[in-house]
């Protein structure tokens, strides 16, 4: 019963969006209107990359904010999934998965010059690699790879650093239970990570140079993970389940007790995501019926929904200017690449053609 | 009949099954009508296989086309008759396993005709059920207690760890599941199967040897002749797997699956030392780097790891009697020590007690010790500067670290120690309140864990000087350390 209402919700929002869309059509970026007019898309300057599934092996490709000019980034016998970009907007790094089945495949980490548009391979590769995410100033990689990594297969997951072509591979943790999911501080110097505990994860951070002493930011029973620190290096977001529910947590970068961000819900939160600037932070909060985009804003203290939680959206990313949103949504029934602008006040599909899209990331041209 | 085979089926959700297994095809619908069968069925009731598979009307109309040819090729006589149908029930299913279709049947769709769910009304009610005798006793399994063993032919040995816990889900009931992964002709198989109202789990292979629950095995010709030598990174080597019955687009999971499930974790992750995190309890489609939707949209991630964390949950003091508040999984259990314990949520700042007096805050907290424990360095994992150490002995001789609450509080105590194979691998810990009464003791293996605060135990101190004090009553020939105690 449920997909019908989705379905009957999804054919009005169509309509509403079709007539909105006729009669505001480049008007521009007006505050008003229920959906963006093509040139106010057109301006926004920056596009999108995401994972497109044809139903063989899933790719990346790229559009512009305005649905034109998508186009395969990857190609070949693997499945490549978006991992980061820098943000200069020059360089993306994807995660290549090969082997016939999911036992034993092989995860790479490849770089696409989204210049050239060509993506190239490193000598980067582990059974199990996963979230690359670039320095600020895109000099380094840091990421999670297993002991296959570095010929220690006995490992779980460890911490890796590498250079910004994937060479220079160092290792920055080596812990028998795993250190997971690594983010860089605003500055670069230092990386924050889960660490797994008899408690469950807890956020630790250790110095690039993997001189210093590790430190421990979080004691709590449940799972701290997904660290997000702020571009502007004030705070750090993360998700604990400390309160037997996943919830988005804030706490100041150098020291002090977290809090939650959304005072009020009480379903599952995820996917943290920081504007450039450092003042709004994009989340999904679970709902009845699937789960909804949100944005809290440092300076008002307030959330604004981007979307309804009538269906699933979730993995928001912040366009370069802070201005816009893009999540995936499974309005409608297929999932597919939506923006929003930050108020809440406009949203529409990117992509004309219909397709299985999803994991958008924004970069900067 | 067709509502107690769909209840049994589905739990009357209209289902979108997945391909959980290799040559067993998804099942669609509420009566999980799947490959063959499906079509079979739609060209039956004259409707479309894609109607057959979205459509509840057409679904079950479909299934009780193709219960009825069953019917009519097994020359059943008397459809009037209930318990006659059962040999067709039991062909319905699909199920080639013996005692896995003779499960469906009686614990099954008759044992849900039993109950009344699926009977119509008060004449139905009145209906003689088939006597279909008791279902053959399964032993019981061997690391599970409360498991069935129901062994499959379907593994290897593998020597290296078990480091990770794996969530399927059978996309399929119940005895289905445990007969195709039973049998050698399915060629795949998980250590545990569990039940759709967590009332019964099967174990099908021991959790030391390597069951094949992560898809088929890696061949390194499809990749090209590439990386063939990573064929020793399989996750099946180092996990266990447990199936779940019941479908991944169903909208929610029974509490008490979820309550058995996380039982069975725990229990699985205490004895092989499995850190309980979602890093290490993760489900099949997590297995990618990035999934659709992750962890899944509808299993209960965070209640289901907390629960484990609960259930698991070390020491004594309140912790483990937390097994009551149970009553749903939707909530999930915070802690149990009500606001004071807490954590990081409160105001209180962590105290830690190092063996050495000089790095220790006298207002907070300090370690006394007789002249028989000795100052050392010589083996490293230590917090601070050193250790205490001294042969254990049976004497009241503890080192008390000695901390002080300004409040009656539960308070979590950790403890380090660098660890080496000449240390006691049972050293008493006992926590005393500020009124000198022992609140409990727990105890700790120095030989392993070094170089890090281990988790001790959650005890209720009280407003004063309380104390930790590692005992030298430990295994004789051997030496017991006091190194440093975090209270949280």
């Amino acid at each position: 019963m449920s997909a019908d209402v989705s379905r009957l919700r999804a054919a009005l929002f169509a309509g509403l969006a079709l007539s909105a869309a006729s009669a505001t059509a480049d008007a521009g970026p007006s505050r008003l209107s229920r959906t963006m007019g093509a040139v106010e898309r057109a301006n926004i300057s920056a596009s999108l990359v995401y994972v497109r599934d044809d139903g063989g092996r899933k790719q990346v490709f790229t559009i512009a904010a305005d649905g034109s000019g998508e186009r395969a980034l990857t190609s070949g016998a693997a499945d490549h999934y978006p991992a980061d970009v820098t943000r200069d907007g020059a360089t993306l790094a994807v995660i290549g998965a090969r082997g016939a089945t999911e036992a034993d495949h092989v995860e790479s980490l490849e770089l696409v010059d989204l210049g050239t548009r060509r993506a190239r391979p490193t000598s980067i590769s582990a059974s199990r690699l996963r979230n690359p995410t670039f320095s600020p100033d895109g000099t380094r990689i840091a990421l999670e790879a297993d002991g296959t990594l570095d010929g220690q297969p006995k490992a779980f997951r460890d911490v890796f650093v590498t250079d910004a072509s994937g060479g220079h591979v160092r290792r920055l943790t080596h812990d028998p239970r795993g250190s997971f999911e690594p983010a860089f501080t605003s500055d670069g110097a230092a990386i924050v990570f889960a660490a797994s505990d008899d408690d469950g994860a807890e956020l630790q951070r250790v110095d690039v140079a993997g001189e210093g002493p590790r430190a421990r930011l979080t004691h709590a029973k449940g799972d701290d993970f997904s660290a997000r620190p702020s571009p502007d290096g004030r705070r750090l977001a993360f998700v604990s389940a400390r309160t037997g529910v996943d919830r988005v947590w804030l706490r100041d970068m150098t020291a002090g007790e977290p809090r939650l961000v959304a005072s009020r819900g009480a379903g599952e939160e995820r996917d943290p995501s920081w504007s450039r600037d450092g003042t709004k932070l994009a989340f999904t909060q679970r709902t009845a019926k699937g789960a909804r985009v949100v944005v809290w804003d440092a300076g008002t203290d307030q959330i604004t929904a981007l979307t309804d939680g009538a269906s699933t959206d979730e993995t928001p990313s912040f366009s370069p200017d802070g201005q816009y949103v893009a999540y995936a949504s499974g309005q409608g029934g297929a999932r597919d690449v939506w923006i929003s602008r930050v108020d809440g006040s406009a949203r529409v599909k990117v992509a004309r053609a219909a397709a299985d899209r999803w994991r958008p990331l924004w970069i900067a041209r | 009949m067709l509502k107690a085979i769909a209840w049994t089926e589905t739990r009357y959700q209209m289902v979108v099954g997945e391909e959980e297994h290799e040559d067993r095809p998804a099942a669609f619908g509420m009566m999980a009508l799947s490959g063959e069968r499906l079509t079979k069925a739609a060209a039956l009731a004259n409707v479309t296989v894609e109607q057959a598979k979205t459509d509840p009307t057409a679904n079950v109309r479909a299934g009780a086309a193709l219960l009825s040819s069953i019917a009519t090729e097994l020359g059943l006589s008397d459809r009037a008759s209930i318990p006659a149908w059962q040999a067709s029930v039991g062909r319905f299913s699909g199920i080639e396993q013996e005692e896995a279709r003779a499960q469906y049947e009686v614990g099954g769709v008759f044992g849900v005709l039993r109950k009344g769910v699926g009977v119509l009304g008060a004449s139905a009610r009145d209906m003689e059920l088939p006597d279909v005798g008791e279902l053959s006793l399964a032993a019981a399994a061997p690391d599970y207690g409360p498991a069935l063993w129901r062994p499959s032919p379907n593994y290897n040995s593998r020597n290296t760890s078990i480091s990770a816990v794996i969530i399927h889900t059978c996309e399929g009931a119940y005895a289905g599941c445990w007969g195709w992964l039973a049998q050698s002709r399915s060629g795949v198989s998980a250590h545990y199967v569990v039940r759709e109202d967590g009332g019964e789990i099967s174990q099908l292979v021991r959790e030391t040897s390597r069951a094949w629950h992560v898809s088929a095995k890696y061949d390194c010709k499809l990749n090209g002749n590439t990386d063939c030598s990573r064929n020793g990174s399989s996750i099946n080597n180092f996990s266990i797997g447990i199936e779940h019955a019941g479908f991944g687009s169903q909208k929610s999971w029974p509490a008490g699956q979820i309550e058995a499930s996380a039982r069975l974790v725990c229990d699985i992750t205490r004895d092989r030392s499995i850190p309980r995190d979602r890093f290490h309890i993760v489900g099949h489609g997590q297995l990618q780097p990035y999934n659709r939707s992750d962890p899944g949209p509808n299993w209960p991630w965070a209640a289901y790891i907390s629960r484990i964390q609960q259930l698991c949950s070390t020491g004594g003091g309140g912790s483990s009697s937390g097994g009551s508040s149970s009553g749903g999984s939707s909530s999930g259990g915070s802690s149990s020590g009500g606001s004071s314990s807490g954590g990081s949520g409160g105001s209180f700042s962590p105290i830690i007690i190092d063996s050495n007096n000089g790095r220790n805050d006298r207002a907070r907290g300090y370690i006394t010790v007789s002249d028989s424990w000795r100052s050392s360095s010589n083996v490293s994992g230590y917090y601070g500067t050193g250790y205490f150490w001294a042969s254990a002995k049976n004497v009241s001789d503890g080192a008390v670290f000695s901390f002080y609450l300004d409040s009656d509080a539960t308070r979590t105590i950790d403890l380090q120690w660098s660890a080496a194979s000449d240390r006691a691998s049972n050293v008493p810990v006992v926590a005393v309140n500020s009124r000198g009464e022992k609140l409990g003791t727990a105890y700790v293996n120095q030989r392993a864990n070094g170089g890090k605060m281990n988790t001790v135990g959650s005890w209720a101190f009280t407003r004063g000087w309380n104390q930790v004090i590692v005992s030298r009553w430990a295994e004789s020939g051997k030496v017991v350390i006091a190194d440093g105690v975090r209270v949280r």
